[in-house]
Order: C-alpha cells, then structure tokens, then sequence
C-alpha cells in the first residue's frame, strides 16, 4: 500500500522536523513495516510549467517552433512534434538535464538542447507519459502535449512538482504486516497511528449531512453476507474530471484518474479505507440489495471479464438483474456514464470471509476485495458518507443528496477486555503506572476504566473486527507505544530444576558426529524418492506415503529407506570423485509411519578393503555411542540391494535393525552406477538404547612384558577369518590375543585360496616367556591350523 | 715430539670445526685414531724413543688420544643433535586428513546452537515430520478459514481423510505444543528440525529447509527475556554480538508477535544493497505464544506466559558464509560439503 505524506498530514499535525526517513523507522518499529520512501518529485526535477508565447508551423513537416516563457530560465525557443501545440497554451517544459520517458523508450533519456532541422531547440514539451503523468492527466492520445489549463494562475517557470503537488513522500507499506489491521487500509488510519506515536493532535472526518430518509432504495439483504448497506442518491450531478489536487493525490498513490465520481469513491477509500460504488440511478430498477447468485445470473464486470451464479459469488442486484459481484467488483452495465445526471452511491459493509471466497472464486483480487477480506467495521461507512458528501459539496455544490436509506443489520460492536493491571506490568517487567497504560489506550481510541488494579476497557470499533479481544492484545498495544526498544532487559527468573531427559547428547546427534569422525560427509537428501531410485534400493516396499502435490511427478512418494536417496548422491558425485564415503541421518516413512535411520555409503574400487571400512565404521558407531546389545550376525536373508554374499545383519534385541554390505550389481545398474564398488549399511535407529552408564570392562594390565609373532598361512578362500581366530584363541592359556595383519591373492597364491598372516599376542601372569616357550606356541599355532582347516605355512 | 702432538691437536681441531656431517666426523676418527691414524702413529713410535723421554712422551700422547676422542665425540653429537630428516620433505604440500569426513554445514550450526542453549539449561527436543492439520494450524491458533490452510505451498499427504489431514511438516510450531503436553510446566527447549513447503525452487528458495525453535514458558516472564533468545542464536551464529530489534509483527499463534531485525553485518548497518538500504535485516519471528496456544497445551495463560522465536537455520548459514544459492544445502555436492569440514 502506498501512503502519501502530504495526504497524511492533512489530518495530523506532525511534530516540526520530522523527516520522513523518521516517520518511516518509527512506524515500522511501532506498527507496520514501511518497506521503502519515494520522493514524487524528484522524478520530475527540471520541469517547469512554461506558456507557449508563439507558435509557427515549420514548412513541409509537422513540425512547430515554439517560444516559451520558462519564467526564471528565460524565453526560449522549443522545437515541438505534437498538433494541438499553440499560443497561448500553458505546457510542462522539461529543460536541459531533465529526465524524460519519450514514447517506446524502456529507460529514461536525458533532455539536451538539439538541433532539429537546423532550428536550435532548447527544451522539450512534453506529453503526460513522457514525465510519467498520465495518471493525472490522462491524455486525449499519445501524440498530444500536456494542456495545463488548470495552472492558469502559477507563473511559468514554477517547478512542475511543486505546482501539481507532487513534491511528496510516497511510504511504500508492506501489505503483508497489513493483514490483522483492517484500520490501516487507509491514510486517515496511518494518521491516527501517527497521532498515538507522536501525541500529536488529529483532526477529525467530516459528518454527513441529514438526508431525506427514503425506504424505496433497498430491500433485505441476506444477512450473513451484509453487515450494512447505505444507499444515497445524488441529483443534478456533471460527470466532468476531477479536480487536480484529487488526481494528484490518488495518482501519487498509484491510482489513475478516470472520472469525479469513480475517483470520489477511490479518493474515500484511500482516505479512511471504506469502499463504496457509484451507480447510474436511472439504469436501476429500484429497490438494490446484496444477495447470493441465482442459477443462471451472470454479471459483466468492469475489467470485461464474465462472472457466473455459484454459491460462493454474492451480487448486489437491484429489482431486475444483477450488477456487481459484491464487496469485489462492479457490472459494465451499471456505471457511471459521461451523460449520467443521477447518481446512487452503494456504501456497504460485508462479510470478510465470504469477500474472501468470492475474490478467490471470480479471481478478481480488488482495493475494495483486500479491504473487506480484513473485516472493517460498520462504523466507517459513516466516516465515508461524510467525506464524499463534504467533497462533492466543495466540487459541485449544484450537486444534491436527495434520499437516504441506511441497512445497518449488525453494527461492529465494541470490543471489551478486562485486564488486570499486574498482568500488564509483569509481562512488559516494567512496573508502568495505571496513568501512563491509561494515556497510551486513550492515544489508540480506547476508552479505559480502571479500578482496583483491573483495567475495563472498551475498544474502538475499527480495532474490533478480531484485531483487539484479549488481555494479550492490550500488553502488545502499550509496549509498542511506549517503543520496544526503551524497555531494558530483564534476565528471566527460573527455577533450577534437572532437565527431564538425561541424556545430554541424543542418539542421532552421537551417531552423526561418530560418522562424520570416521571419515564420512555427512549430506541432506529430500524426504522423497525418485521412482528409479525407489525400485533400485527399495523394490520389496508395496506400501508408501504419497504427497497429494508432489515436486515431480515421479516423487510423490516418502522415503521407506534412506538408501535410494544416498545411491543418487553416489550417482551425483562419482562426476567428480573416485573414492569418498558418504551418511545421511534422518527421517523415513515406511508404510504409514515414521521413523528415524542412519544410512552410509563407502565408494572405491576395491570391494573387499571397503567391507572392512564399512564394518569398521558400524562398529565404531556401536562402541561410541555406547549402544545396547548390538551386533553384527551373517545373513543370506533376500534383501533390496545387498549383494548376498558380502553381507551381515545388524541386530538389536532379537531384530534385524539393519543390514551392511556391498550394493548389488543390480541396484546399482538401476541406480546409474556402472564403474564403482558400492558398500553400504542402512540401520533404524528409534530401538536402540544407550548403556545406562559406561560398560566397558577392566583388565588388569599384564605386569609382565608380552611376546608376539606373526604366522603366515595359505587358506583355502573357504575358511573365513572368524574360524582361524577361533582355531587360535582357545589353544593355550598362554594365547592372549590373535590379530589380524593382512591377506594376500596373486603370484604364487593358488586361484581359490589366500595367503593369510596373523599375529599371535602370547603372555604369563607371573614371568616373561622364554624364547623356547614362545617358539613352542608358534609351532603349535602352524600345526594346530594345519590339522583343523587345511592350512600350509609360507 | 712435542711439536709433533700441539700440530696434530691444531690440526685436529681445525679438522672438526670443518666438518658438517657425521660421516665427515667419522671419516676424521679414522685418521686420527684409526689403526694407521696419526695419533695412533705417534703411540706405534713411542717404542723407538729413548726409554727416560717414553714415559712423559706416552703420557702427553695418551692426553693427546683422550682429547681427541672427546672432541670426535662432541662435535658428531652436535652434528647429530642439529641433524634434520634424512629426507627432503616439502612442506608446501597439502595436509593429510587420517578421514577427511565431516558434518552439514547446517547439522554444524544446530548443534553449535544447541550446545549454547544446553549452557543454559535448554533441553533438545525433536518431534516427528509428519504432523497434522490439527497439530500445526488448530493448536497454532490459525483461524478455520485462515488462508495458509488453504495454500498450496504444503505438502499434504494423499488419501486422507478431510477432518484429519496429514502433512510434511510446513514449519515446526505445532511440535512446541507436543513438547508442553508430554510434561509439566515450566519449560525451557530448543527445538530444531527439517521442514518442507511446496514452492518453485530457485537460489533463494527451497523445498526442504531447516528452522531452529527456542521456547521458553513460565511464570512471570516479560517480553524482553526473547532478547536472551535471540542474542544466544546470533551470537553463537556471527561470533560476537549482533545489534536487533525487535519491532510488531503479526503471527497468528503468539500475540504480542515480534519481527526481529538483525543490524546488515555485510555494511554494518549504514545501508547496502544486501539490506535494501535499511541497515537492518530481517532475521526471525517470535513473540509471547498466545494464549491459545498455551491452552492447547493445557497451560492457563493467566498463569504462565514465556518467549519464542523461531529462526531459519538455511539463511543464517548463508549469511555466516556468504552461500549464495540455497538449493546447494539438498545437492549432496562433496565439492560444496567439503569446505565445511
């Protein structure tokens, strides 16, 4: 919404010296936030109203040399294109280092003195559109200067802005920070706002004038659509232009001119918000009334477009035919013509939520529609009445009021709130006398009654529309007045209580940082998956939440599992990137519910080094993060996209929680990857739980000093790991450790076995081993293994 | 004689202070005292000496010998202990991570948050994603006919039934009555969380996004404890203290509702293109949760009030880096997450 300073002032007298970078802060801070300040006249620095002295028409072109008295800058001569140039004229003359917009031009153009067929030309005069006027002077057409008749009395040479009151400032307000202040909507509202914040005086609007009262102007209307309907009729009337000062005003706020009473009826709008509607009287069929639509009534509205009967399009409809989509737009049919002489103004008041169904129905989003959707009060109609009379009375006195009817079916009641004092005080932890909270809601229209320390309060009706209806709303009121940044903070009193969960750290921020410690990125996929993806990591699911309106159309469905989504990443960054791993921890939706998982993906080229990785990574999460009974146990379930044969299961209180292994070749054909080894693991984690408390266990350090050697076997491929450690372990009593040291394929290996090397830890409680004792062991260790599983030494 | 071992002493220790490496110290020994040393010479001579001059001569050698083996040893110790790598090592090439992984940017600054807010007796809260109509607009105080319900900017779920819709959580609100219900009063939690609203994507816009909610409920809480709040986040965000304001703004589910502004940290509040010459920013809502919403929660707002302020993590990341395109957040770009390690 834009709010014209110049306007404003005409009902509040501002404090001296106050600029309007101020008034904009103070506003914004207080009660709406004012996005922006535009100076209307700076647009048309360098323009001056001029009169044409002479006018010669230039042999054999359309040309006309002028001679203007530009007053202080001079006489001077002026090349002009446009016919209807001529002595005598006063015209807006734009003079070297003005900018202007000639015709078809995108961007503003500089005006220089020129030479045009060899007749020096010193100015330009322009037409409305080429110094953005056209709102205020609409233009017979586009090739005709701008006659300014209207400035007869100002001297030529006079600043154009200062003559046509644009020299303004425009506050461009954000509509949104509008919507819960249907009291706003206009510049009387800002005003009295203004006033409150300043404590400066406010004038007040005009009363209408007593009118013959007439029955015959309205029947019912429905009642839950209209709150009040107020008919006048004026006789004697001249549909002429409105006054300058009108079309300035409205133009300066964004609103073109088009005839007296169409801009009256905006003029009153913009003034205190109410909308209203001028009617040809002797087009209507007397009596009017606002009503729903009827099956096959159909309404030609004043943009052109076509509005059909349905249940949520009320028409204001006069004895024979509908006119107007009520509160929203009004009928072709019906407006007010050049030849009309009788004039029936419609000032209505509706419901806000049915304005609201009928702006959305006909698409027609209105001045009138945005106001009503916000719920304004009935009493404002009398605020508008008042206003047009008043102008109209100024504009054409000949003009009268003739008959009155006022529907008035539910006026806006007053709004009451009891509050008690301490409430007040202790939510804004200043302890404000009652005179002062008295002073700040008496500012804002309220009238306050206190008594032992409780507040009645009675609200202004334009603030009564479901802006102010508890205690709450009235704390808001006096801390905005008195400036949310004049109160000091004050640290909050709290009891120290322990924290209802003891856990400090939860479970999915210990299992992020472990990941990410262990070497992997951690990254953010969206809540829903790729149809391709989904069958690629997800096949078996048979069930999944879908979105109504989903951002693709293969993405209506929810993740059941984090897998597809992290298989797309690997997809994405395998463009850029040979090796990397990467997790995910968040949400899935497996059939209807929801839950919480962990999924990572390690990508290289070497499958086996990776398995390792990945386990590793499972089991540096499981001692970190001190989780219960989990462990890894072999599998060869069928599952979406592990490889069977490279795969463990994660186990949690007798469940499978998850899986970990190496993403099959199908998975990843389906997933895009065709040139890397894939291992992965994806585990729910709303089941596991925390050790109580720490739980590992102690071990005396050994007092003695212990022994190693490594031993180097060749195993078939069939023996895995676990039995060799087993086979070892339980030997001797002197065996206190077997590790791992690495395997080892190719030369002098046979196809279908491995050379393994281990190494043996082997200690005494009570001395250190003899070099005979420690070369017994590691004989056994080679015969023990070559008996049970086959293997040969190295 | 006595000429011959004041020369080799000279020479030795002109020798020592030449050498630069121990293998030049060693090469030095075996000249001296090597078995055809010139030290070990002199011994090998003391026996064609007349026997009255070998005593005093074998003694002044056997000095000679003594001195030089300390000074041998000395100097390659020195030499040793001065010693760098026996390799050249360039120590203009990159750093080597033992695994380079790392957290989302976004994850990073939750948890810097929540470690602020734990400093102050804050609890974590985490709610679930799929919420309902009824948890994020009736218990939010949106009126039936609000038009956010009607927006098509949340992802509702298909195939529910009209009077229990359920969603993608369009913002994370309705989880602070959730929390209020599960305990009694009073109540101090931060609460963050993904979020998802239905736009068309672009630099500044996204489809999945992260907020960050801080709560506190008691008894007599003025408005200025959201101060306490809102430096905590800024704070714990921009590493020193940020200037705000807090000035009226309008939510439906507290009341008074507050839009609070961050001073521009790019021109330091004297106006630039970033802040549309206003100096300041806005960086996040909040206010006194309105009585409604405490009576959802089963609170009697005559009784208990409190702050909330609730804040986009996405952007405040942004502007801590300067990130321009918000979808990069969702890419899973290793490029673009790496240099948050």
């Amino acid at each position: 919404m834009l709010v014209s300073l110049e306007w404003l002032k005409e009902y509040v007298d501002l404090p001296a010296g106050l600029t309007p970078e101020q008034i904009m802060h103070d506003l914004t801070l207080a009660t709406v936030e004012v996005e922006g300040v535009v100076f209307t006249g700076q647009a048309l620095d360098r323009v001056c109203v001029a009169e044409v002295l002479q006018a010669d028409k230039v042999p054999d072109t359309k040309l006309t040399l002028t001679t203007c008295d530009a007053g202080e800058h001079g006489v001077l001569s002026v090349v002009c294109g446009a016919t209807n140039v001529r002595a005598g004229l006063r015209v807006a003359l734009a003079l070297p280092g003005a900018q202007i917009y000639p015709k078809g031009a995108a961007e503003a153009v500089e005006v220089r003195e020129a030479e045009v067929r060899g007749l020096a030309s010193h100015a330009v005069i322009c037409s409305a559109g080429e110094i953005g006027l056209a709102a205020v002077f609409p233009p017979a057409d586009e090739q005709s200067i701008m006659e300014l008749d209207e400035l007869a009395g100002i001297p030529a040479g006079t600043p154009l802005a200062s003559a046509i009151g644009f020299t303004d400032a425009v506050f461009e307000i954000d509509n949104k920070s509008l919507t819960n202040r249907p009291d706003l909507w206009g510049h009387y509202g800002i005003a009295r706002e203004l006033a409150a914040i300043y404590d400066a005086p406010l004038s007040t609007l005009p009363r209408a004038p007593e009118v013959a009262a007439s029955d015959a102007l309205l029947a019912p209307s429905d009642a839950a659509l209209c709150n009040r309907f107020t008919a006048t009729v004026f006789e004697g009337v001249t549909v002429t232009g409105a006054p300058l000062a009108m079309r300035s005003r409205l133009a300066r706020v964004g609103q073109r001119s088009i005839d007296l009473f169409v801009d009256l009826t905006n003029y009153v709008m913009f003034a205190c918000g109410q909308p209203s509607h001028a009617y040809d009287a002797d087009e209507l069929d007397l009596p009017m009334c606002a009503r729903a639509s009827r099956d096959g009534e159909a309404v030609t509205l004043l943009d052109g477009s076509e509005v059909h009967a349905h249940p949520s399009v009320p028409y204001i409809a006069d004895a024979r035919r509908p006119l107007a989509v009520a509160g929203v737009m009004g009928g072709e049919a019906s407006g007010v013509t050049p030849g009309s002489r009788r004039i029936f103004l419609e000032m209505a008041n509706f419901d806000a939520r049915l304005i609201r169904a009928a702006s959305q129905r006909t698409g027609a989003r209105t001045e009138a529609s945005s106001r009503f959707e916000k719920a304004l009060d009935t009493q404002r109609i009398d605020a508008g009445l008042g206003l047009f009379h008043q102008l109209l009375a100024d504009i054409q006195p000949e003009a009268k009021a003739v008959a009155f009817q006022d529907a008035a079916a539910a006026p806006t009641v007053p709004a009451e709130v009891r509050v008690g004092h301490r409430y007040i005080t202790s939510r804004l932890g200043v302890d404000f006398p009652v005179a002062r909270i008295t002073r700040y809601l008496e500012s804002l229209g309220f009238s306050v009654q206190e008594s032992a320390g409780i507040f009645t309060l009675t609200a202004p009706t334009w603030r009564s529309t479901g802006d102010v209806s508890l205690p709450a709303d009235i704390v808001e009121e006096v801390a905005r007045l008195h400036g949310y940044d004049n109160f000091r903070f004050v640290p909050p009193q709290v009891a120290l209580t322990h924290l209802p969960r003891a856990k400090r750290v939860p479970l999915d921020r210990q299992v992020r940082e472990l990941l990410a410690g262990a070497g992997l990125q951690e990254v953010f996929t969206y809540p829903w998956a790729k149809r391709a993806q989904l069958q690629a990591a997800a096949d078996s699911w048979q069930e999944f939440m879908t979105l109504e309106m989903p951002p693709a159309p293969d993405q209506e469905r929810l993740r059941p599992v984090l897998l597809p989504n992290l298989l797309e990443a690997v997809d994405t960054n395998l463009r850029y990137f040979d090796t990397f791993g990467l997790f995910e921890v968040g949400a899935v939706y497996p059939g209807a519910g929801e839950g919480v998982a962990a999924a990572a993906v390690l990508v290289g080229d070497d499958a086996g080094h990776l398995f390792r990785r990945v386990r590793g990574v499972v089991e540096h999460v499981i001692r970190g993060a001190q989780l219960k009974g989990v462990e890894l146990r072999p599998s060869i379930e069928p599952h979406d996209w592990v490889d069977p044969s490279v795969r463990l299961d994660i186990h949690s209180g007798g469940e499978v929680i998850g899986v970990v292994g190496r993403v099959s070749n199908r998975s990843k054909r389906l997933a895009g990857i065709d040139r890397a080894e894939v291992l992965a693991f994806e585990c729910r984690l709303e089941a596991l739980q925390f050790q109580p408390t720490r739980e590992n266990s102690y071990q005396r350090v050994a007092e003695f000093p212990t022994s190693w050697f490594d031993v180097s076997v060749l195993l078939a491929d069939t023996v895995p790991w676990a039995q060799v450690e087993a086979a070892v372990v339980g030997m001797d009593s002197l065996l206190r450790e077997v590790r791992w040291v690495g395997e080892y394929r190719g030369d002098g290996v046979p196809q279908g076995a491995r050379s393994l090397t281990l190494r043996v830890i082997a200690g005494a409680e009570d001395r250190t081993l003899v070099s005979e004792e420690v070369d017994g062991l590691r004989a056994r260790v080679l015969e023990t293994l070559e008996k049970t599983l086959g293997a040969r030494q190295r | 004689m006595a000429d011959d071992v004041s020369e080799l002493k000279a020479a030795l220790e002109s020798a020592l202070a030449q050498a630069a490496t121990p293998d030049a110290v060693e090469q030095i020994r075996v000249a001296y005292l090597g078995r055809k040393g010139h030290i070990t010479g002199l011994l090998k001579g003391l026996g064609k000496m007349p026997p009255e001059a070998r005593k005093a001569a074998g003694q002044r050698i056997n000095e000679l010998k003594s001195a030089a083996a300390d000074a041998l040893e000395a100097r390659k110790l020195s030499l040793v202990d001065a010693g760098g790598s026996a390799v050249t090592i360039d120590v203009t090439a990159p750093g080597l991570l033992a695994a380079p992984g790392g957290l989302h940017p976004i994850t990073q600054m939750m948890y810097d948050l929540d470690d602020a807010f734990a400093a102050l007796n804050f609890e974590v809260y985490q709610g679930p994603e799929i919420t309902s109509e009824a948890s994020d607009f009736d218990n939010m105080n949106f009126p039936p006919d609000h038009p956010a319900r009607e927006s098509m900017d949340t992802y509702w779920l298909s195939g529910e039934s009209n009077d229990a819709r359920r969603c993608l959580r369009p913002h994370l609100t309705g989880g602070s009555v959730r929390r209020m219900l599960e305990g009694p009063p009073p109540y101090r939690f931060v609460y963050p969380g993904h979020v998802y609203r239905n736009e068309t994507t672009d630099a500044r816009h996204e489809r999945a996004f992260v907020q960050y909610e801080a709560l506190i409920v008691d008894r007599d809480v003025p408005f200025t404890a959201g101060r306490l709040l809102i430096d905590t986040i800024l704070q714990t965000v921009f590493g020193r203290p940020v200037k705000t304001r807090m000035r009226a703004g309008f939510f439906p589910f507290v009341e008074p509702g507050y839009e609070i502004d961050m001073e521009c940290q790019v021109c330091s509040g004297s106006g630039c293109s970033v802040c549309k010459h206003v100096g300041w920013l806005e960086v996040m809502p909040g206010g006194v949760p309105h009585p409604n919403v405490l009576r959802r929660a089963g609170l009697d707002p005559d009784e208990w009030t409190g702050f909330y302020v609730n804040v986009g993590l996405d952007r405040l990341v942004m502007m801590r880096y300067g990130i321009d395109d918000v979808r990069l957040f969702h890419s899973a770009d290793l490029r673009f997450l790496r240099q948050f390690r």
